[in-house]
């Protein structure tokens, strides 16, 4: 057998499905620390064919991710989505992560963000709910990386959120 | 060297010394051996006479058989139903008497109260989807499972038996023996699922459009659970992950389906004179003829008109197959059907098929038997050549699942008819990967209830190969690309998998119900240890020949872990117990750095260092008779300049003396002496693969056996005397050993490569 990626309509059925052949949903999120730049880069690495399931679904129909058929009101949506389902607060204040683009690799879509803060960093909370919105059993991995630290947290959807206090 | 002999018993002394000053109670505490290079002796299986210590079968090894004669008939219809009577004949090559005999119902696991249902905790879900609640609190679950009509022995009498889950006890009325065979019939019928709403590796696809279904049906008949040396009866239920383990046998089948479908099966068809119109029968021997393009049998305008004809009566497909350890069909009134030749070499050929409803086209036309025969020969390259008259690939939605000649799979156009590459590598990959299970685990026919790496991951390994083999025979698919674009196989992506958190990593020696990720698990990080193992651990060559002599050795035979284990270490001779402990017992990851790098010269002048050290022992330079000289650390306060080998005068007193002049000039004069500590801050141990980078822009590649890490799993230095300056070092520089941390692979460090390809893509945009 294959484990593949699967429609929604199928997994709506996997929540109650006793032979599921594709148990997990996952994406991976790495956060970089860019101490000398005051960076933070974040590279999201999620299922294009599932990323489309939702862009359709919460925003209309017909997207199709894909380099031959991208369009601006695609980079539009995404990053509309990408708001409402990555949030990052530094020091305790809610801070807006800038959209910078994606690019396809194979089954994957890689989404690039990044945030600029001149400031001390004393604490870190970063909420990753990308998916949960499709999927109940989504899991969202998420990787840091700086300040000498390296960790990574399995978000989904009822851990939400993760903080790191210097 | 007599001096050096002195240091060492000097410092010997020292520590005796040191120790004794201790008092009693700060002494350390013993320990077992933890080395990562000791033998795995613990955790393999004792070898006997069924198993060898070299990985084959023993003198003693047996297997068992089952024998199948069914009758099949598929009802369609709203809710579609499949009736069967079997009569199996099993056969005790075991030694032991048996007193009950074990049979597998997989269907049980869709009775409604399977408790496979509730294998997974649940929670209540701050938000529902309508669709969602629905279908968890308020429909009425799927009536699955069989339903056993009668179990009756060769004479007609009821057998009694007991059903536990998904499976079934036979008890037999006197033990059967050693040596003998054993006769009985099971009649059964189940209601057929809808795999797409109701996720299976089985049933059948409703298309609203039309209102026909496409039929992919296995698990649809008791089967024999396997006995034998190491489990005796296969005792671990069908939960839904872990797959199946099914003893080997002979089928004879027949299939009663509308008469306006087609289908076919594992094992040749014996009617085809009955069921074929005789323009298939002139298509298909055409096909045979057919060695470079496939062969339309069912054109898609013949299925069209089939999909609008109602069914009159009904037709029956006849199938024979031997060997085999399973059987599966595929029926529908909507498939197109064409088939190919292929040659596999030594006068052996094989006909590659495929079976796909318009919905699939215009992809499937184009690629799905070209596929199967490539992945036949290249398989076939990999192992042994293909033994089976046939490998037949179906299209069905979300499917990719594997029977003996025949499996499902995905990868369909939109509505229009159009499709993105991410739908065509899909594709092609998922026919590969089924195909290629032909090989791991129907043919190399090991347990997969147990373990799932032992065909997905070996299997996802080879399938890695053939991808890029077929892409080099087809580069037509490829597009602009440059290679096949796998998913799994390349070190470099199974890294995020193993950085992930420990808290949900399993080794890959973990039952398939057990593991977090299964795909990572059983598939993406075995196939590519086995690719690591086969470029940069043993070779292409000696990886080659072992991954053969298992693969051959187990042909139609029933292989465990340690059996592969073995083989590979047996017919290659290269010890590999560390490379299994780390990557398949553990969940280890690699993670090698260059550390400290001191640049040292040489000098006759006395350095500080080197007096400190002789006073350690009470000496001083005067007690060292024989000619000596200093290694001068450039870091060092007593450093001055540039000096050069051949200025060094006792060293150049040593050479005069001990030399002539012709071997003085074969000598080399290394100018700087660089002392390079690696540090491994991961887990695994791994060969040390260093380039070296001179000022002169020239490199140099150095590959420091795995060895290197066995007196000292945290770091280990290395001296290089050269010529020239060194400018950079680099570990690892071709990512392929998984290194899950390449900020540190570096000398002098150089920038986090994720950084660099962040920055690289924002000027891009």
């Amino acid at each position: 057998m294959i484990l593949k990626r699967v429609s929604i309509v199928v997994v709506f059925f996997a929540l109650v499905n006793f032979q599921s052949t594709h148990k997990y949903y996952v994406s991976s999120t790495k956060i970089i620390y860019n101490e000398s730049q005051h960076s933070f880069q974040v590279f999201i690495d999620v299922f294009t064919d599932d990323l489309q399931a939702i862009l359709n679904k919460r925003y209309g129909k017909g997207f199709q991710l894909d380099p031959d058929s991208d369009t601006k009101d695609i980079e539009n949506v995404l990053e509309r989505y990408l708001k409402t389902k990555c949030k990052m607060s530094i020091n305790d204040e809610k801070m807006v992560l800038d959209y910078v683009g994606k690019k396809y690799d194979r089954e994957s879509t890689l989404i690039y963000m990044q945030f600029i803060l001149d400031e001390k960093i004393q604490t870190i909370t970063f909420e990753n709910t990308i998916l949960t919105d499709l999927f109940e059993e989504q899991k969202n991995i998420v990787q840091f990386k700086g300040k000498g630290l390296t960790k990574s947290y399995l978000l989904d959807i009822d851990k939400k959120h993760f903080e790191i206090k210097f | 060297m007599k001096k050096i002999l002195l240091l060492f018993t000097i410092a010997f002394i020292s520590t005796i010394a040191f120790a004794q000053d201790d008092s009693l109670s700060m002494r350390e505490g013993g320990h077992f051996n933890e080395n990562k290079f000791r033998q795995l002796y613990d955790e393999w299986a004792t070898p006997n006479s069924y198993r060898t210590a070299a990985g084959s079968p023993g003198h003693e090894y047996y297997q068992q058989q089952a024998d199948y004669t069914m009758d099949i008939t598929l009802l369609d219809g709203e809710n579609p139903k499949i009736l069967g009577e079997e009569t199996i004949t099993y056969t005790n090559n075991s030694p032991d008497d048996l007193a009950y005999l074990w049979v597998q119902l997989d269907q049980n696991i869709r009775e409604k109260n399977s408790p496979s249902k509730e294998k997974n905790g649940s929670g209540v879900s701050p938000i529902f989807r309508a669709e969602s609640f629905v279908s968890d609190y308020m429909k009425d679950p799927f009536d699955g499972g069989f339903n056993i009509g009668w179990v009756k022995d060769a004479q007609g009498k009821a057998l009694t038996y007991n059903i536990n889950q998904t499976m079934m006890r036979i008890d037999l009325p006197t033990p059967l023996k050693s040596g003998m065979q054993y006769t009985f019939s099971i009649k059964w019928d189940y209601n057929v699922n809808n795999h797409v709403t109701n996720r299976a590796r089985s049933g059948y696809e409703y298309f609203p459009k039309d209102g026909n279904r496409a039929y992919v049906i296995a698990q649809f008949y008791p089967r024999m659970a396997v006995y034998n040396d190491v489990e005796g009866w296969q005792n671990y239920q069908f939960w839904g992950n872990g797959e199946f383990a099914l003893p080997f046998g002979n089928f004879e089948v027949n299939i009663t389906v509308p008469d306006n479908f087609v289908l076919d099966a594992t094992g040749k068809l014996q009617n085809r004179k009955e069921v074929f119109s005789k323009t298939m029968m002139k298509r298909y021997e055409l096909a045979k003829k057919s060695f470079d393009k496939p062969v339309i049998i069912v054109t898609q305008e013949e299925a069209e008109l089939a999909e609008k004809t109602p069914a009159k009566k009904t037709k029956t497909w006849k199938f024979l197959a031997n060997n085999v350890r399973d059987f599966g069909f595929a029926t529908s009134n909507k498939f197109i059907w064409d088939m190919m030749n292929v040659d596999l070499g030594g006068g052996k050929t094989s006909m590659a098929v495929s079976l796909y409803p318009k919905e699939g086209n215009p992809l499937w036309e184009e690629y799905s038997t070209i596929v199967v025969a490539s992945t036949m020969k290249s398989y076939s390259k990999h192992t042994f050549t293909y033994p089976y008259h046939k490998a037949i690939s179906v299209h069905a939605k979300n499917q990719g699942m594997e029977y003996p000649m025949i499996c499902w799979n995905y990868g369909r156009p939109d509505e229009d008819g159009n499709y993105t590459d991410r739908t065509k590598f899909g594709m092609v990959s998922v026919i590969i990967h089924e195909v290629g299970h032909n090989f791991f685990p129907m043919i190399v026919n090991s347990d997969e209830r147990q373990w799932g790496w032992m065909d997905e991951g070996i299997n996802t390994f080879v399938q890695y190969l053939a991808e890029q083999e077929f892409a080099k025979e087809y580069p037509k698919v490829l597009g602009e690309l440059k290679k096949y674009p796998s998913r799994r196989g390349l070190a470099k992506d199974i890294v995020n998998y193993m950085s992930d958190s420990q808290d949900f990593l399993s080794p890959i020696m973990s039952n398939p119900e057990n593991v977090y990720q299964l795909g990572p698990n059983a598939y993406g990080k075995p196939a590519t240890a086995l690719n690591i193992l086969r470029e940069t651990v043993m070779g292409k060559e000696l990886f080659d020949y072992a991954f053969k002599t298992y693969s051959q050795r187990w042909m139609f035979k029933h292989p465990t872990p340690e059996d592969f284990f073995r083989t590979m270490e047996d017919a290659s001779a290269v010890d590999l117990d560390w490379f299994w402990r780390g990557w398949f017992y553990s969940t280890d990851y690699v993670d090698i750095a260059v550390g400290k790098v001191k640049k040292y010269q040489v000098t006759d002048k006395p350095t500080q260092a080197a007096k400190d050290l002789l006073s350690q022992y009470g000496m001083t330079l005067k007690d060292i008779k024989d000619p000596v000289v200093f290694m001068i650390d450039e870091e060092s306060k007593d450093f001055t300049k540039d000096s050069k080998v051949e200025d060094v005068k006792p060293l150049k007193d040593y050479l005069f003396d001990n030399f002539t002049e012709e071997e003085r000039q074969q000598l080399n004069t290394p100018k700087y002496f660089y002392e390079i500590e690696f540090e491994k801050p991961g887990g695994l141990v791994m060969p040390l693969i260093v380039e070296y980078t001179y000022a002169d822009n020239t490199t140099e590649r150095v590959t420091y056996p795995v060895q290197v890490w066995r007196k000292n799993d945290a770091s280990v230095r290395k001296v290089i005397p050269s010529n020239k300056e060194i400018i950079k070092i680099q570990v690892d520089p071709d990512l392929e050993t998984a290194d899950i941390d390449v900020t540190n692979n570096s000398f002098p460090r150089e920038k986090d490569p994720d950084i660099i390809e962040f920055e690289e893509f924002k000027k891009k945009q």
